[in-house]
């Protein structure tokens, strides 16, 4: 499968200060691609945009030359870098996880998820673990594509290795393509097959 | 006490911070939530000192502590020095905004409805305050229309450099830094940590707050590793060079986990402060567990750095209350 | 004993004695009605205590059935208004920008007009008594409860978590109940309690005016109103005991609230 994005230009006001403009980017399956840019550039609202979570001012974005589907499971999934924005702070960590798309339990295993974390609230676990419901919920049956925005940066160097040694070998096997906004350098260099500059 | 024998300007011995909250969401049983337990870290003049820690460890509730900020339900035990004077309540009042100062993480902490000139400058509108300030920002490169903007009107560099004037604008011989360069990619963040290395050189202290390893051994002179709520070890950075200068079994495990050095994951997860282990909080993870290790660990010096862990016999630490 | 325990127990404490309340007065409404010459115009004494009027009525089980009256009709008014105001809240937030633009007009015509005219208006307009009273109430108080649970949905619809639900592939009804509810629930409970104290007050006082409950009935205003020729003869107990339980009992579910407040509300939560 191809993700593209084709032409794309996103601002958050005036059309004349886009984030970016005119942007054409192609990531295959098989691939693992580092988004690259100077400070500034607006990754993570180009992750967004690739994501469908923000609607881009001009171009689209295809999935095998379709659009995304506006309803309904997105086969384009992303990770965000604050976990503890990314759950709902009101519900206990199983409900928080059953949000997924039939996430497998192995998945939930591999990740060091354990059974006594699930009857917690977020405010009781660590950036670290509750980032790992965070990958679970995005590893659904449908998922086809992986955004990872920072995924690691708030993280313990040990819990970033556990997680993205996990991810790489998951995407590797379901040959889901992933797509990894980092700026930490020799992260990249462990994780990219492809550098995408801007 | 260092291997450096210098001045110390600030010295904090076994800090701990306990929150006072209520178990649960709706309980009215109220339980001490041990945030901070035993952190020892200390700044010499001329020197950039790194705590780091993972995101949610607490480590941020450090920078609170030293500048008296906490929230009412927090409670704090241990001691602190400033230039060999144990730090009171009153007298961080007296000290902070002056000799000891605070760049805070984020552009948030700036009020919007002000000129960046006027929130530099701060209450009194004096001609000295003043031409500070314009001497300030010539130094870091803000032009004179720079006073007139409103922090909206900022970028993200500029912002920074408007915080880190703010703290210098009262001479202050320690300065401390929480998170200062979040979303900055190395090179950028390199090149504002430049600006704190100045400072230092000056004969200032700076202690930097930050989850960024591969940031704190680019500029930093010593690092202190806070692991669950804990400093285990503090060592100058040279000592990261290899896994075999390094003393404690965690900071070599993290050692083995950056990307660089062969990207190894150890199972397992920080403890929740709920479910602490007694003794070392690394103890249930490290290879070499054993009974002792659930005893009280003291801090103890070996060769240039000071280390939290059973397998080593060397000095222990006596607070000399400032003086090296 | 913390803030918390505090708070429950004044809650309890007040939902207990305005339960009481209403109970006792469901029970006492036959008593109420029975007139006896033998007894008029008892100055307040152990027997009666808070004395007769001049039909020779016993003015505490008068009192008693005219709050349980007050009491039973404000939370029937109260509920029907905050619901209302939960629907039409999430309706504004989440329907798109026609349908908040007409809400809101709709908030803003009926906080626009003083409420006990529109309260007047519309128990006048649906003949008085019972029903003209709930009706009146229930439409002219959920105002300012929509206009917070609407603030509160926007930006709810921000957060990341809504954000990721809806991509997750969880359709909007889904996310209101599972992810939004939770949410908005302190904020309703608390709302409606507040709530109560007002539409008893309203209640009383257009019943008070004459446009509200008929005049047979041992309502609060209608005791009131009554009253009002007699005080001048120095019947002082008939106006001063029943208005005094209605301050009572408007202030227990002012204080009651507030406790409920103090409980379920995030800021206060480590006092």
């Amino acid at each position: 499968m191809i993700l593209e994005g084709r032409n794309l230009t996103f601002s958050y006001g005036k059309p004349e200060e886009a984030v970016f403009a005119n942007v054409n980017l192609q990531v295959e399956s098989h691939e693992r691609a580092a988004l690259l840019g100077p400070s500034g550039f607006g990754k993570t609202t180009l992750a967004r945009v690739l994501a469908g979570y923000l609607k881009p001012q001009t171009g689209e974005v295809l999935l095998d030359g379709k659009p995304l589907p506006k309803k309904g499971y997105c086969p384009v999934q992303m990770i965000w870098q604050h976990p503890e924005k990314a759950v709902n702070p009101k519900l206990r960590m199983r409900e928080t996880l059953a949000d997924g798309q039939q996430v497998e339990e192995r998945i939930v295993r591999a990740l060091g998820i354990e059974e006594d974390w699930m009857n917690r609230y977020p405010q009781e676990l660590s950036g670290g673990e509750l980032q790992r419901f965070c990958i679970a919920r995005a590893l659904g049956r449908g998922t086809k594509f992986l955004i990872a925005d920072e995924i690691s940066t708030m993280l313990d160097l040990i819990t970033q290795s556990q997680i993205w040694n996990f991810l790489l070998e998951e995407v590797r096997e379901r040959e889901i393509g992933l797509l990894v906004v980092s700026h930490s350098e020799p992260l990249l260099e462990r994780v990219a097959t492809r550098r995408i500059r801007f | 006490m260092s291997c450096t024998g210098k001045h110390h300007i600030l010295e904090i011995d076994e800090l701990s911070v306990s929150f006072l909250q209520y178990e649960n969401n709706r309980s009215s049983r109220q339980i001490l939530l041990p945030v901070i337990s035993k952190l020892s870290v200390s700044v010499h003049e001329g020197e950039i000192v790194a705590v780091v820690g993972s995101s949610g460890s607490g480590k941020s509730l450090l920078a609170h502590a030293i500048l008296g900020l906490l929230p009412y339900n927090a409670q704090v035990s241990g001691d602190m020095y400033f230039e060999g004077e144990l730090l009171t309540e009153t007298r961080i009042k007296e000290l902070r905004g002056n000799q000891i100062a605070f760049v805070p993480q984020s552009t948030t902490y700036l009020d919007p409805l002000m000129t960046v000139g006027e929130q530099v400058r701060g209450k009194r509108r004096d001609a000295g305050r003043q031409k500070k300030q314009r001497e300030l920002f010539a130094r870091y490169g803000l032009g004179t229309e720079v006073d007139k903007k409103y922090p909206f009107e900022c970028s993200g560099g500029m912002t920074r450099r408007v915080l880190l004037s703010t703290a210098l604008m009262g001479n202050p011989r320690l300065i401390i830094a929480d998170e200062p360069t979040p979303g900055m990619d190395l090179a950028l963040a390199k090149k504002s940590m430049e600006d704190f290395r100045a400072f230092a050189d000056e004969g200032n202290g700076v202690l930097l707050i930050t989850h960024d390893i591969e940031l704190a051994l680019e500029v930093a002179d010593r690092i202190g590793v806070f692991y669950a709520g804990m400093t285990v070890e503090e060592t100058p950075v040279a000592d990261f060079a290899s896994e075999e200068t390094l003393r404690h079994p965690y900071t070599k495990v993290l050692w083995r986990a950056l990307p660089q050095n062969g990207f190894t994951p150890l199972p397992g997860v920080q403890p929740y402060v709920k479910d602490m282990p007694k003794g070392c909080p690394f103890g249930p993870r490290c290879e070499f567990y054993t009974e002792k290790c659930q005893g009280e660990i003291p801090m103890q010096r070996v060769g240039c750095g000071t280390v939290r862990c059973v397998r080593y016999k060397g000095e222990p630490l006596a607070v000399t209350g400032g003086r090296a | 004993m913390n803030q918390r325990q505090k708070a429950k127990i004044l809650f309890a404490f007040s939902a207990a004695f305005l339960i009481a309340v209403a109970v006792a007065g469901v029970f006492c409404h036959d008593a109420a009605m029975v007139t006896d010459f033998s007894r008029k115009n008892l100055a307040p004494c152990l027997k009666y205590p808070f004395g007769t009027d001049w039909l020779g009525r016993n003015m505490f089980y008068r009192t008693l059935t005219g709050l349980s009256m007050s009491i039973l009709i404000g939370v029937c008014a109260a509920g029907v208004s905050a619901v209302m105001a939960l629907i039409l809240g999430i309706a504004a937030a989440t329907l798109g920008k026609k349908a908040d633009s007409v809400i809101s007009f709709l908030i803003d015509l009926v906080m626009g007009i003083p409420h006990i005219l529109l309260l007047i208006l519309i128990s006048y307009a649906m003949g008085k008594g019972l029903k003209g009273v709930i009706v009146g109430v229930a439409l002219t108080h959920w105002t300012s409860l929509a206009r917070l649970i609407r603030a509160e949905v926007m930006q709810l619809k921000e957060s990341e978590y809504i954000q990721i639900a809806a991509k997750l592939g969880h359709s909007k009804l889904e996310i209101a109940v599972k992810h939004m509810l939770p949410h908005l629930l302190p904020q309703f409970l608390v709302g409606l309690v507040l709530m109560f104290p007002h539409a008893i007050l309203h209640e009383s006082s257009i019943t008070f005016l004459g446009f509200g409950l008929s005049s047979e009935q041992p309502a609060i205003g209608v005791i009131l109103s009554e009253s009002m020729t007699y005080l001048i003869m120095g019947k002082w107990w008939l106006a001063l005991f029943p208005g005094l339980a209605l301050v009572l009992t408007v202030g227990l579910f002012d204080l009651g609230g507030n406790a409920l407040r103090r409980i379920l509300d995030p800021n206060s939560v480590h006092e």
